[in-house]
C-alpha cells in the first residue's frame, strides 16, 4: 500500500521535473535559434564595416557611434563580434554535425558487421585516443598552416572516435534483439535493417552526445584561431579578437571584454542545452 | 601497450610527412645557405628524405628508441636537448595545477554531495557551470586584467618564479576544477544512491561517516579515471596558457616551432605528448583495477 502510494507520487515528481526541464529546453532551444539567427545575418547588419582600419578612432571607448567601442586599428568592436559570430559558431556546429555523422556510420558498420573492418577501426580509435585532443589538433592545425577549414579537420580527426564507440556498442546490444532476428528472417536487406530498425533506436544518444559536444566545440574553434592557428588574422573571430586586442588591454579594455562576453554567452546557452537534453534523456 | 606505441609514433611521423613544405629546404633557409637546386638535392641526400617513407620512417622509429628525437630544423641542436627543460616546467604546470584543482573540486564536491540541493551546493554549481563555459584562454585574459593592470599584482610575463606561477595555474585550474566539480559529484551523488547508504543510516550512522568512510572508497577508482583522462586536456590546455603568459614551456616551444615551421620539435613535441599521456592512463588502469577489482573478473569473463 505504502509502496504504491510512493511509486505514484515518484511518478508524479518525475513528470512534473520532466514538465521543467522540457519548459526549459524550450526557452534554450529559442535563445539558440536566436544566436544562431545573429551569427547568420550578423556579418551584413553590423553598424559599421568591421574592416574599416581607421587612425583617428583608434581605442576609442564605447559610444554611441561604437557601442563597444574600438580597437588599436579603429575598427568597431561590436560589428566585428557580430562579423565574427558566423565563423565560430557555425564553424562549431559543422564539426559536431560532421563528426557525428562519420563517428555513426563507421560505428554502425564496426557494430552490425563485426570481424576485420571493426577490428581495424576499434584500434584505429585507440589510437587517436591516445593523443590528447587539443594537443593533436594545435599540431595538425599548425602545419597545415591554419584557417577555419584545416582547424575544423584538425579536431575532427580525433572527434569522431566519441560517436563511433558509443554507436557501436548500442549497435551490438541491439542486434541480437528478437525484432531484427524477425526482420532478417522476413528477408530484410542490411542495409533496410540498419535504416529502419537499428539507426531510429540510437539517434537519440546520438544527438544528445552532440549537442553536449557543441559548446566545447566553439571553445576549441575560438582556442585556436586564439593561438594563430584557426580562422586567419584579418577575418573577425572571436578567438583572435581577443589574442589582437589582449596587447592593448591596458587601454582598451573593452576590446578583449566584448569577444569574452560573446563567446561566454554563446558556451552557457549551448552547455546549458545540453545539460538539459542529457537530463531528459536521463 | 606496445603496438599502440608504434601506432602512436607511425601517426607523428606521419603528420609531418604529409605536411604541406620541405624541410631540407627549411633547414638550409635557416641556416643561411643560398638556395639552388644543387644544395637542396645535396641537403636532402644529407637528411635522407630521397629514401622510401617506410625506411624513414624505420630509421626515426629506431632512433626515438634510443631518445634521439632528431635536430631541430631551426638551430640544429637535436630536439631531446631543447625539449627536455620546457617539457619539465610544463610538467611543474601541470601537477600544481592538478594539485589546486583536485583540493578545490574534491572539498568542494564533498560538502555539496553532504547537502545535497542546499545552499553551498547551488552556489557551487552556478560557480562550476559559469566556469565550465570560459575556455582557459578567456579566463586568464580575464585575471591578467584584473591582477596586473587593475591592481598590479602579479607579473604578466611568467618566468617561472613562485609568484609568476599563480596566474597560469590559476587560468588551468579553474575551468579544470568546475569540470572536476561536476563530474565527482555526479559520482558521489551515484555512490549516495546505492541501497547501502540507506541502509547504514537506517542503522544511525552520521552522513558525515558515510560519506568517509564508505561513499569516497566507492567514488574514488571512478574520480582517478575521470582525473587521468583530464591530463590530456591538461596537456592542450597549457598550450594556450604557457603563449599567454610567455610561460618557457613545452607548449610555448611548439607554438614557437609551428610559426618557424621547425618540424622537428613539433614532432617531438607531439610525441612526448601522447607518451605522457599514454602513460598517465595506463597507470589510471591500473590504480583502478586495485581499487574496484570487479573490473579484472569481468575481462577475464570476457
Amino acid at each position: 500500500m505504502t509502496v504504491n502510494k510512493r511509486s505514484k507520487q515518484n511518478k508524479a515528481v518525475n513528470k512534473s521535473r520532466k514538465k521543467i526541464l522540457m519548459t526549459r529546453l524550450y526557452v534554450l532551444i529559442v535563445l539558440a535559434v536566436i544566436l544562431l539567427i545573429i551569427a547568420g545575418i550578423g556579418a551584413f547588419v553590423t553598424p559599421n564595416d568591421p574592416y574599416k582600419i581607421n587612425a583617428i578612432m583608434m581605442k576609442k571607448a564605447p559610444s554611441s557611434e561604437f557601442i563597444f567601442g574600438t580597437d588599436s586599428y579603429g575598427r568597431c568592436v561590436c560589428s566585428r563580434v557580430l562579423a565574427g559570430a558566423g565563423m565560430t559558431i557555425y564553424g562549431a556546429l559543422f564539426l559536431v554535425i560532421s563528426t557525428a555523422t562519420v563517428g555513426t556510420v563507421l560505428g554502425t558498420i564496426c557494430g552490425y558487421y563485426g570481424g576485420v573492418v571493426d577490428t581495424v577501426i576499434m584500434r584505429i580509435t585507440d589510437l587517436m585516443l591516445a593523443f590528447p585532443q587539443m594537443v593533436l589538433a594545435i599540431a595538425v592545425a599548425g602545419l597545415a598552416g591554419g584557417g577555419l577549414w584545416n582547424a575544423i579537420l584538425a579536431l575532427g580527426i580525433s572527434g569522431w572516435t566519441l560517436y563511433c564507440r558509443l554507436v557501436r556498442s548500442r549497435v551490438m546490444s541491439i542486434k541480437h534483439e528478437s525484432y531484427i532476428l524477425a526482420a532478417r528472417l522476413s528477408g530484410c536487406s542490411d542495409l533496410k535493417i540498419i535504416v529502419s530498425y537499428i539507426l531510429p533506436m540510437i539517434v537519440g544518444s546520438v544527438v544528445v552526445n552532440a549537442v553536449t559536444q557543441i559548446g566545447t566545440s566553439i571553445i576549441w574553434i575560438a582556442g585556436l584561431s586564439f593561438l594563430g592557428i584557426g580562422v586567419r588574422a584579418p577575418q573577425a573571430e572571436w578567438g583572435s579578437m581577443i589574442n589582437e586586442a589582449r596587447g592593448a588591454m591596458q587601454l582598451a579594455p573593452w576590446a578583449v571584454i566584448a569577444p569574452c562576453a560573446a563567446i561566454f554567452i554563446t558556451v552557457t546557452v549551448f552547455n546549458c542545452m545540453g545539460d538539459t537534453v542529457r537530463d531528459i534523456a536521463d | 601497450m606496445i603496438p599502440l606505441y608504434i601506432g602512436i609514433s607511425f601517426l607523428t611521423f606521419l603528420l609531418v610527412y604529409v605536411t604541406p613544405g620541405d624541410a631540407a629546404e627549411k633547414k638550409l633557409s635557416s641556416q643561411g645557405v643560398a638556395l639552388s637546386q644543387e644544395t637542396l638535392d645535396a641537403a636532402r641526400e644529407k637528411m635522407g628524405l630521397n629514401r622510401p617513407f617506410i625506411v624513414q620512417y624505420g630509421d626515426w622509429f629506431f632512433s626515438v628508441l634510443r631518445g634521439d628525437l632528431g635536430d631541430s630544423l631551426k638551430d640544429g641542436r637535436p630536439v631531446a636537448e631543447k625539449v627536455m627543460a620546457p617539457f619539465g616546467r610544463t610538467m611543474i604546470l601541470s601537477l600544481l595545477t592538478l594539485a589546486v584543482s583536485l583540493t578545490l573540486a574534491f572539498a568542494a564536491a564533498f560538502l555539496s554531495v553532504l547537502r545535497k540541493s542546499g545552499f553551498f551546493d547551488r552556489v557551487m554549481r552556478v560557480i562550476s557551470f559559469i566556469f565550465n563555459s570560459l575556455p582557459g584562454f578567456v579566463v586568464s585574459v580575464l585575471l591578467m586584467y584584473l591582477f596586473c593592470i587593475r591592481i598590479n599584482a602579479f607579473p604578466v610575463i611568467s618566468n617561472g618564479s613562485a609568484k609568476g606561477m599563480v596566474l597560469p595555474v590559476l587560468s588551468l585550474a579553474l575551468p579544470l576544477s568546475a569540470r572536476f566539480f561536476r563530474q565527482f559529484r555526479s559520482e558521489m551523488l551515484e555512490e549516495v544512491s546505492k541501497h547501502y547508504v540507506s541502509e547504514m543510516k537506517m542503522r544511525g550512522l552520521k552522513d558525515f561517516t558515510i560519506m568517509t568512510r564508505s561513499i569516497l572508497r566507492g567514488a574514488a577508482a571512478p574520480i582517478i579515471t575521470i582525473v587521468g583522462l583530464s591530463f590530456g586536456t591538461l596537456l592542450g590546455g597549457s598550450v594556450v596558457i604557457e603563449t599567454i603568459f610567455s610561460y618557457p614551456g613545452i607548449g610555448k616551444l611548439a607554438m614557437d616551432a609551428i610559426s618557424d615551421r621547425d618540424y622537428t620539435v613539433v614532432q617531438g613535441f607531439v610525441l612526448i605528448c601522447a607518451t605522457v599521456y599514454s602513460l598517465v592512463n595506463l597507470g589510471t588502469d591500473i590504480v583502478y583495477s586495485v581499487l574496484d577489482p570487479r573490473v579484472k573478473t569481468d575481462e577475464k569473463n570476457n
